[in-house]
Order: structure tokens, then C-alpha cells, then sequence
């Protein structure tokens, strides 16, 4: 194996070492949080018939609530790593299908969100890199404000105008993809903002840096230049945002699959805490906990591959 | 939720120092300056800005569109929504600065551990931040909520700790820079103690940076927590903050478009407000080489 080789196996595997850690940690923090809840489960099974002795004894034999705390925790754990993800309090079915049937359509808004937000700051970025001061005051306003307006609003104001006023778009649910339109715009205003402000920072700041001398030195195009050296480069600096669009986009999905009334994992969540349905919740929160630390393993991973000077900045 | 800043500190080599990025006013941070003057009217004085009651209702005037009499118009309950609108400041602003104060303090503690600790403690502290960043802020207000119950502390809390860690990396990151400047190693040959040159030479060092970023993320929070309220993890109606009447807004929007149009509005005015103040701070510090 060669030198690079080797180096990135090791930080392949510190990261992978590093991600079961936190994986770990973040389902055990919440076991326990939700553990100590004030109120009972069997409150929360039985619901209306939470006053009956015979049933709450079924309860608690059934789900093993007898138990030392610990032993359950370490079923948990067993179960979890056999996939089972036990089943919901509320909803009296496997929380593995539940999820496995809401998981769809957030994905779905979610990619659909980063491919517009994406597509159009890196658009913006190429087409914008050497106008004129004024013309990019007004660009970084613009930012500015998709950045800084709440999701919910912006949704809010494009149902209003553009389903209930001129009818273009249904108002709720996912079964169309004209469905998915105006919840992945909504969704994609903030973490276009975030993105196209990064890029064109990024792209900016490399303007005078050698390789750009070095290429403007071989006569090519600014438009080639821009679009082969500088924004790509941007772009790749652009990884190290990968774990903050990933929680502007699983906040987003909350906020959005409320407004338009779409399922998904962020309506299951709410679901989940309004009727302390634990299992679920706890599900949710490995998933989220999950991909965030997948994905930043990867940007990590990546990173190092694209640019192997990180090797030796990390101590 | 978003982040505005992404945590970064500002970086000298991004601008130049013109005289443009010298200047405090600019039309953008006067307009800024005056939304701000009137937030804290709202929060400290309600009743100046406004005679009628948040909270009274009127039947008879359910649901009626803006004008001379109401602003703002009515909601389905008859009441006032520029009052509501105005008193509503109290609960948001308030529970966003709260949520910074707590990302201050708790990301200071984390960071300064991590930047004066062995390196043992560093990695520790470094995977203590990465799991807390694991959880986006909307998840733990999510946990939290089952927790305690939803509610203003809740809130705060959880916008709060899902903000700490980026103020732990930046006061991590000072803290190790300024570690080994010759004015700390002169005061460890002085024989100064440890909890002496914190207090003397790296908090202050370190302050001005923090002071910076908690500006902007007043704003970042606001949009969260106002984001939190408006699925339900805020305060208990019929508490007018700002997310809740978006939410009450949402339910009547084919009916009245004035109860989702003004309270978003006034959240992104303030929301701007403290980002623009924010970042032109950002700015003229780093174009005078304050930091």
C-alpha cells in the first residue's frame, strides 16, 4: 500500500472510531434523558384506561419495566444492533416500519432542497465573480434576507400566494411532485443563502492566489477560469459547511413538513413528543445523530483525499 | 436551525481595510439601529407603543383586515394584532438572548477547558462539542420538550446548547493562540497561577471575538426559537410570541393574510436587524484591528 494510501486508511478509521463514539453517546444520552421523564410509560400506552391495575401490570410485563434500568438500556442496545428499534407506544406498530414509511418523502424534499440551493449558488457564484461593487451589495442583501427569513414565513407567504391566490400549486401533501415544489424552494432559501454566500466569499479570497495567476498567465477565458479553477475550488472549501446545511435541512424538514402539511420524519417527531412516544423519538434522534456523523466522516474523508496538505495540519 | 455565521471568526485577509469597512453608519446599520430602538421599546415598554390590550378579546370584531382602528387587523378571537404583535417581542427577543447567553457561557467553559487542558482533555472536549453539534437544535428542543414540557425554558435551553459549541470552537481556538503569545508565557515566569492568567490575560483576549459572534447569533437564535414555537415546543398559547402567532396565522391563512404577513414581518425585521449590527460590527473591529 502507498504512503497516501495508509494515511488515508487511518483516518478513515479514526473518523469511522470517532463516529461510533458520538453514535453511541448520543442514543445513551437520550435513553437516559427519556428514562428519567416525569410520568410513567403505562400512562402513555394506556391513555384513557391508564387507570385500570390489571392492564398497567400487562404493561409493564409486557415491555419489560420490571427491569433494572440498566438491563433495559442493554436490550436496547442489543436491539439496536440487530436493527429492531422496538415498537411505538402510540401507534402500536414496529418503530422500524414506521420510520421506513416517513423516511421517503423527507428525502426526498431534502435532496430535492440541496440540488435547487446548490444549483443556484453555484450559478450565482460563476456568473457574478467580477461585477461591478454595487451589483454585489445588492446580491449579498439578497443573501442576507433568505438567510434571515424563518422558513415558516417564506412558506407560509408562497402557499399563499402562489396555491390559495393564483392556484398554481396544491397547498398540501406529497402525492405529486408538483407537490414537492414549494416545499423544496422554501427549504432551499436558507441553505441557498448560506451556500452562495460561502462560495462567493471563497471565490473572491482565491482571486489573487497563484494557481489563478498561473492560469490567467496560460490565456484562458475568465469564464473557463471561473468555472474550471475558481469555483470548483470553492466548492470543495464549501465541505466543511456539510454538517450545518445538514441541520438547516432536518430543522428545515420540521418546520416545512409542518407548513405544508407533508408527512415525513420531521411530522413523526412532533408526533412523537406530543404523545411522549418515546421509541419513536429515540429512533429519530439515532437517525439524525447518524447521518450527521456520516456525513461529516465523509466531508472528512474527502477533504483529506482532495487535499492532502490536511493530513499534516491535523496534529 | 440555520446558522448565519457558520461559526467562522473573521478573517483579516477577506476584505481589505478600506475606508468603506471603517465606517459605523451606513444607510443599512441606521435603518438596523432604528428596528432595534423600537424592539426595545416593545420589550421594556409595551404600552407605549401601543393602548390596546394583547389579550382582550372582541367578538364582534373577529378576523378583520387592517386599518385605521387595527393596525394590523384582528385575529379570529378579536383581538388586536399590532398589540399582539408588540407585546410578542417580549417573549421572543427575550428568550433568544437568553438562549446566546447560555451558548456564551456554556461554549466559553467547553472551550476554555479544551484550549488550556492536556491534550487528552482537548480531544475529550472536541468530541463533547461534535456530539452536541450531532443534535441539531431542533431535535433537542424536540428531546427536551418531552422532558420538561414545552414552555419558555425549554426553549431556551435548547437553542442554547445547539449554539454552544460554536462558541466553544471559537473560544477553543483563541484560547490555544493566544496560549503561547509571550505576554502569557511572561506571566508564567512572573509565577502568576493558572486561574490568574485566565482571568488577566486570555478571557479578555478572547472576549472580544465572543462579544462579535453573540451579537449575530442573537438573531440566528430568534430565528429558531421563533421557528420551535410556531411547530408548538414554545410558550403556552395564548402567549403572543411570534412563531405562536404565525402559527395561529397558518390555520386562518385562506381567511386573513394580515395574521401571517405581520408577525413574519416584524420576526425578519429584528432578525436582520441584529445580523446587519452584527456583522458591521464584525467588520469595523477587524478593519481597525481591535482583535
Amino acid at each position: 500500500m502507498t504512503d497516501t494510501g495508509r494515511a488515508l486508511l487511518r483516518v478513515v478509521l479514526r473518523r469511522l472510531a470517532g463516529a461510533l463514539v458520538v453514535l453511541w453517546a448520543a442514543v445513551t444520552v437520550t435513553f437516559v434523558g427519556l428514562r428519567a421523564m416525569p410520568g410513567s410509560v403505562e400512562d402513555v400506552v394506556l391513555g384513557v384506561h391508564a387507570n385500570d391495575p390489571g392492564l398497567r401490570e400487562q404493561v409493564r410485563d409486557a415491555l419489560g419495566l420490571d427491569r433494572p434500568v440498566l438491563v433495559q438500556y442493554l436490550d436496547f442496545l442489543a436491539g439496536l444492533a440487530r436493527g429492531d428499534l422496538g415498537r411505538s407506544y402510540v401507534q402500536r406498530t414496529d418503530v422500524a416500519d414506521l420510520i421506513g414509511s416517513q423516511i421517503g418523502p423527507t428525502v426526498q424534499l431534502a435532496v430535492a432542497a440541496l440540488l435547487i440551493a446548490g444549483v443556484t449558488a453555484w450559478l450565482v457564484a460563476v456568473l457574478t465573480v467580477d461585477r461591478p461593487p454595487a451589483s454585489l451589495r445588492l446580491l449579498s442583501a439578497v443573501e442576507m434576507l433568505a438567510i434571515c427569513v424563518p422558513t415558516f414565513w417564506a412558506g407560509s407567504l408562497l402557499l399563499l400566494l402562489l396555491s390559495y391566490r393564483w392556484g398554481w400549486f396544491p397547498a398540501a401533501g406529497a402525492g405529486s411532485p408538483s407537490a414537492l415544489v414549494l416545499p423544496a424552494l422554501t427549504l432551499a432559501l436558507p441553505i441557498g443563502g448560506i451556500l452562495g454566500q460561502f462560495l462567493r466569499e471563497e471565490v473572491a479570497r482565491r482571486q489573487h492566489d497563484p494557481f489563478v495567476l498561473s492560469a490567467r498567465a496560460r490565456g484562458i477565458s475568465p469564464l473557463r477560469l471561473r468555472t474550471v479553477h475558481l469555483v470548483p475550488h470553492a466548492a470543495v472549501a464549501s465541505l466543511t459547511l456539510a454538517g450545518n446545511m445538514l441541520g438547516a435541512l432536518i430543522g428545515g424538514a420540521v418546520v416545512v413538513e409542518t407548513v405544508f402539511g407533508r408527512p415525513g420524519l420531521g411530522r413523526t417527531a412532533l408526533t412523537a413528543v406530543q404523545g411522549k412516544d418515546m421509541p419513536v423519538l429515540l429512533a429519530v434522534v439515532l437517525i439524525v445523530a447518524a447521518a450527521y456523523v456520516l456525513v461529516s466522516a465523509v466531508v472528512d474523508t474527502a477533504a483529506v483525499l482532495i487535499d492532502p496538505r490536511l493530513q499534516e495540519v491535523r496534529r | 436551525m440555520t446558522s448565519i455565521t457558520s461559526g467562522r471568526a473573521v478573517d483579516p485577509r477577506a476584505r481589505p481595510a478600506s475606508a468603506r469597512g471603517r465606517r459605523w453608519w451606513t444607510p443599512g446599520t441606521v435603518i438596523a439601529a432604528g428596528v432595534l430602538t423600537l424592539v426595545a421599546a416593545a420589550v421594556l415598554a409595551p404600552g407605549l407603543l401601543t393602548g390596546a390590550d394583547p389579550q382582550a378579546t372582541d367578538p364582534s370584531a373577529s378576523l378583520q383586515a387592517p386599518g385605521a382602528a387595527h393596525w394590523f387587523g384582528t385575529d379570529q378571537l378579536g383581538r388586536d394584532l399590532f398589540a399582539r404583535v408588540v407585546y410578542g417581542a417580549r417573549y421572543s427577543v427575550t428568550i433568544a438572548v437568553l438562549a446566546v447567553l447560555i451558548a456564551v457561557v456554556l461554549g466559553a467553559l467547553l472551550g476554555l477547558i479544551a484550549g488550556l487542558g492536556r491534550t487528552w482533555v482537548d480531544d475529550v472536549v472536541a468530541r463533547v462539542l461534535d456530539l452536541m453539534s450531532a443534535f441539531p437544535s431542533v431535535l433537542l428542543a424536540l428531546v427536551l420538550a418531552t422532558l420538561l414540557g414545552p414552555g419558555t425554558v425549554t426553549l431556551a435551553v435548547a437553542v442554547g446548547v445547539a449554539s454552544a459549541p460554536g462558541f466553544g470552537r471559537l473560544v477553543r481556538r483563541q484560547t490555544m493562540a493566544v496560549r503561547h503569545a509571550d505576554f502569557v508565557r511572561a506571566a508564567v515566569t512572573f509565577g502568576r497561577s493558572q486561574g490568574r492568567i485566565v482571568a488577566e490575560h486570555v478571557l479578555p483576549h478572547v472576549l472580544t471575538s465572543v462579544l462579535l459572534l453573540a451579537a449575530i447569533e442573537v438573531g440566528t437564535a430568534l430565528l429558531t426559537v421563533s421557528g420551535l414555537s410556531f411547530v408548538g415546543l414554545g410558550p403556552e398559547r395564548p402567549a403572543p410570541e411570534w412563531g405562536a402567532l404565525l402559527s395561529e396565522g397558518r390555520e386562518v391563512l385562506t381567511l386573513a393574510w394580515w395574521q401571517t404577513v405581520f408577525p413574519g414581518a416584524a420576526t425578519v425585521a429584528t432578525i436582520l436587524a441584529f445580523t446587519v449590527l452584527g456583522r458591521r460590527l464584525q467588520r469595523v473591529v477587524s478593519a481597525r484591528g481591535l482583535t
